[in-house]
């Protein structure tokens, strides 16, 4: 019961939207860093809207890069979003030339679903799956419903799991304000492999001090100091 | 559950309309005199009200034998979509020697407009008694002469009247040669039936594009064929076992492929790389558009070279607009003998102010094999017509200058506006998902262990019921060391064997005896020596009685 409690209190927290209200009225006030000090200002993890909204106001201020941070953070808790694939499609068209080929989702199928869409459909499944196991305990029958519908359960629950590791552990990474050289070592005296343009999309595979180990679309990798690059996804 | 599943999947499969298709199949556009195959006439996704009449060349025999109906499933842009495909098939009889045209066959679809198949023409070739010999095999281009950059078409064919096992081709390098990226490699299996027998055609074709120039002719393509063996020089008693006792092995070559390829000439500054006989169609999805809505521009290509790394020329600024391109979508196969690639390139316009907005002619050069000549294709466009847009309309500036410091001018809409409802935070399911998993796991984790607890008493009992319990006499062969335990056990054994038998009363006077000696031993602390054999004599004489 107190796990209840603890959920929907915190559901309740996460529908105040006092912040994203006053944002909209800034940025209609066509007051810029006020609706982004909004928006990128509140606490804990920023709904999708307020991401979307920080990108938009990114956007107009020419820092493309940041908005594209935005909005991918936007797109993994609402990857169905056309608004959201529209604009990152236009950001990333302005960058062409510049910035590599950005890396995709840490797993295809989180292009489409979120890990907590899976995550809940798991739930769902397990939870059917074990009254369907007493009711046959009970009434006797096929036992292929339950044994299916858990291991349906499983494999999404292990999906799941997977990609919320991934999101925390192998964040996505976008170069902002100066290009980021890409070194051999985790060192400011690292031979000098590639520069990344601002805007770049690359994927974080680990952290060690203050650089990220990270890896292009096409097979780049090496390190960049962390000052050089924000992480997309849960703060 | 398994309901509202099926219901989804019944959702799924709910499809959307798909647009009715005629196609008309000729398997071999070559016969000879007296030859006869199957044609078809395909529809997809409509209906006919009587059987497609052909008009029979003279020359040319056309019965129409049945109809085949199937249906096949599709994954299209998410969706399920069922193809239901009717086939009318005829029987066509090659009577005299020439050149006929086959259709196009116009059919009256039910409840659609009409629609027409497109013509193939058919040779028919004389009888030719040599060529008739049970096996040949044969391999050629589709042209012997050929431009750089051009695509070919490689076919090799075997031609069989008895049954063959397997065949096994083995085909040249094609040297000065490389396989498109696009493009299949189709084979067809055909029946052709003969005065003299039946004839298997079954026919290969590899498109590949010329990279060399000069003489490219190709050298032999072997096939390794295996046959059976006529019924009377069997040696396998088995029939046709799979270690090849039955059959018998031959291999054919084909001629050489003869092929020269023509450097092309000096190219003007503005060519596209194309090499081909193509055509280019455009379209607009629209002709009016509010000022920052996106106007999708589809040009559309299609010939018979290929489309690799072929991309839209720049057609520069285009005044009052705001020009992107989209990914293209290329395909190419190889249809009848013949390489067909069609590409579909979008670019999307996006107006910044109304007016006329006029899209400038495409311009694209190409090399066209059949002239022998740069050819360039003009393809006119056409013009948009751009309305005020929402913010246009009230002429109030939609976004200011960095600064913040009041309105600027209007500058066009290209990405979506803010969300104006929503929450401030999100609550991600990630932290507490691994509990929620294990929660709604748990009443089935814990139904396992019931069953398995069940299974595993079950099977200990089952155990017991086959073996029963020990005879007494028995379970004193095999006495513990801990004094205790072995008091006890003799003491059960000896109870077992009282309740067992029926001893008479000097029997009865020995057991109480020995219960006495067995009492004191286990509740007095005696020491009781020769216990376990008086309580052996006792159970023997037990059993006896």
């Amino acid at each position: 019961m107190r796990v209840l409690f603890a959920l929907l209190f915190l559901w309740l927290s996460g529908c105040a939207s006092d912040q994203l209200d006053a944002g909209v009225l800034a940025f209609d006030d066509g007051s810029l860093p006020q609706a982004i000090e909004a928006w990128e200002g509140i606490e804990g993890d920023l709904s999708a809207a307020a991401h979307y909204n920080a990108g938009v106001a990114r956007y107009r201020q020419d820092d493309v890069p940041r908005a594209i941070a935005h909005w991918r953070s936007a797109a993994q808790l609402r990857p169905r979003s056309p608004d959201i694939a529209h604009n990152l499609a236009l950001a990333r068209s302005r960058l062409s030339g510049r910035a590599p080929t950005p890396v995709g989702a840490q797993v295809g199928w989180m292009n489409f679903a979120t890990a907590g869409e899976l995550g809940l459909l798991a739930l769902l499944l397990l939870c059917a799956a074990s009254a369907t196991g007493w009711r046959w305990r009970r009434r006797g029958g096929r036992a292929a419903q339950p044994i299916g519908l858990s291991a349906v359960g499983l494999l999404l629950a292990v999906g799941a799991l997977q990609a919320a590791w991934l999101l925390s552990s192998q964040p996505i990474a976008i170069v902002v304000d100066n290009p980021a050289v890409v070194r051999d070592a985790a060192a400011i005296h690292g031979a000098e492999l590639l520069e990344l343009s601002p805007g770049s999309e690359v994927a974080v595979q680990r952290r060690t001090g203050d650089f990220l180990l990270i890896r292009t679309a096409d097979g780049h990798a090496g390190w960049i100091p962390v000052s050089t690059a924000v992480l997309v996804g849960p703060r | 559950m398994v309901r509202l599943l099926a219901a989804l999947v019944a959702l799924c499969i709910a499809m959307p309309g798909w647009a009715a298709t005629v196609q008309l199949r000729v398997p071999t556009t070559e016969l000879q005199v007296g030859q006869s195959v199957l044609i078809g006439v395909a529809v997809t996704n409509g209906t006919l009200d009587a059987v497609p009449a052909f008009s029979e060349p003279q020359g040319l025999r056309i019965a129409y034998e049945r109809s085949e109906i199937s249906n096949r499933t599709a994954l299209v842009q998410g969706h399920f979509v069922v193809r239901r495909t009717t086939s009318y098939v005829y029987k066509l009889t090659a009577l005299s020697e020439g050149s006929y045209t086959l259709g196009p066959v116009t059919l009256e679809l039910h409840d659609e407009a009409d629609q027409s198949t497109r013509a193939v023409t058919v040779k028919v070739g004389p009888r030719i008694e040599a060529a008739n010999t049970s096996l040949a095999a044969e391999a050629q281009f589709d042209t012997s002469t050929a431009w750089e950059g051009q695509v070919v078409v490689y076919h090799y064919m075997l031609r069989n009247r008895t049954r063959i096992l397997r065949s096994s081709w083995s085909l040249p390098d094609f040297e000065g040669l490389v396989a498109p990226r696009d493009g299949n490699r189709p084979r067809t299996q055909i029946q052709v039936e003969d005065p003299d027998g039946a004839v298997a055609i079954d026919t290969t074709w590899i498109p590949l594009v010329i990279t060399g120039t000069g003489t490219l002719d190709q050298p032999v393509a072997l096939v390794q064929v295996d046959l059976p063996n006529p019924a009377g020089q069997r040696r396998s008693p088995f029939g046709n076992n799979p270690f090849g006792a039955n059959r018998r092995q031959e291999v054919l070559a084909t001629e050489p492929a003869a092929l020269r390829s023509r450097p092309l000439p000096a190219a003007p500054d503005d060519y596209s790389g194309l090499v081909g006989d193509f055509e280019f169609h455009t379209r607009l999805d629209k002709e009016q558009a509010a000022v920052g809505e996106s106007v999708i521009w589809t040009v559309i290509v299609q010939g018979d070279g290929t489309l690799e790394g072929f991309s839209l020329p720049d057609p520069g600024s285009i005044e009052n607009a705001q020009l992107y391109d989209n990914g293209p979508r290329v395909g190419a196969a190889v249809i009848d003998g013949k390489y067909v690639s069609k590409g579909e390139f979008e670019r999307v316009l996006v107006p910044t102010e109304q007016g006329d907005l006029h899209v400038p002619d495409l311009m694209v050069t190409v090399f066209s094999p059949s002239e022998g000549r740069y050819i360039t294709h003009e393809v006119p466009v056409g013009d948009v017509v751009v309305v005020p847009g929402t913010e246009a309309a009230a002429n109030v500036i939609s976004f200011p200058m960095l600064s913040g410091s009041g309105p600027v001018e209007h500058k066009a809409e290209d990405i979506r506006p803010i969300w104006r409802s929503g929450s401030n935070t999100v609550v991600r399911l990630s932290p507490w998902l691994h509990w929620l998993l294990a929660l709604a796991a748990l009443p089935g984790l814990v139904l396992l262990s019931l069953i398995g607890r069940e299974r595993v008493e079950q099977q200990l009992a089952a155990r017991r019921a086959v073996t029963g319990p020990t005879p007494p006499l028995e379970r004193l062969s095999s006495l513990p060391a801990d004094p205790e335990q072995r008091l006890a056990i003799m003491d059960g054994a000896l109870r077992d064997a009282v309740g067992q038998g029926a001893p008479d009363d000097a029997l009865q006077t020995e057991i109480e005896a020995v219960r006495r000696l067995l009492n004191r031993a286990r509740f007095a602390g005696d020491a009781g020596a020769g216990l376990e054999e008086k309580i052996r004599v006792v159970i023997e004489q037990l059993e006896a009685a």
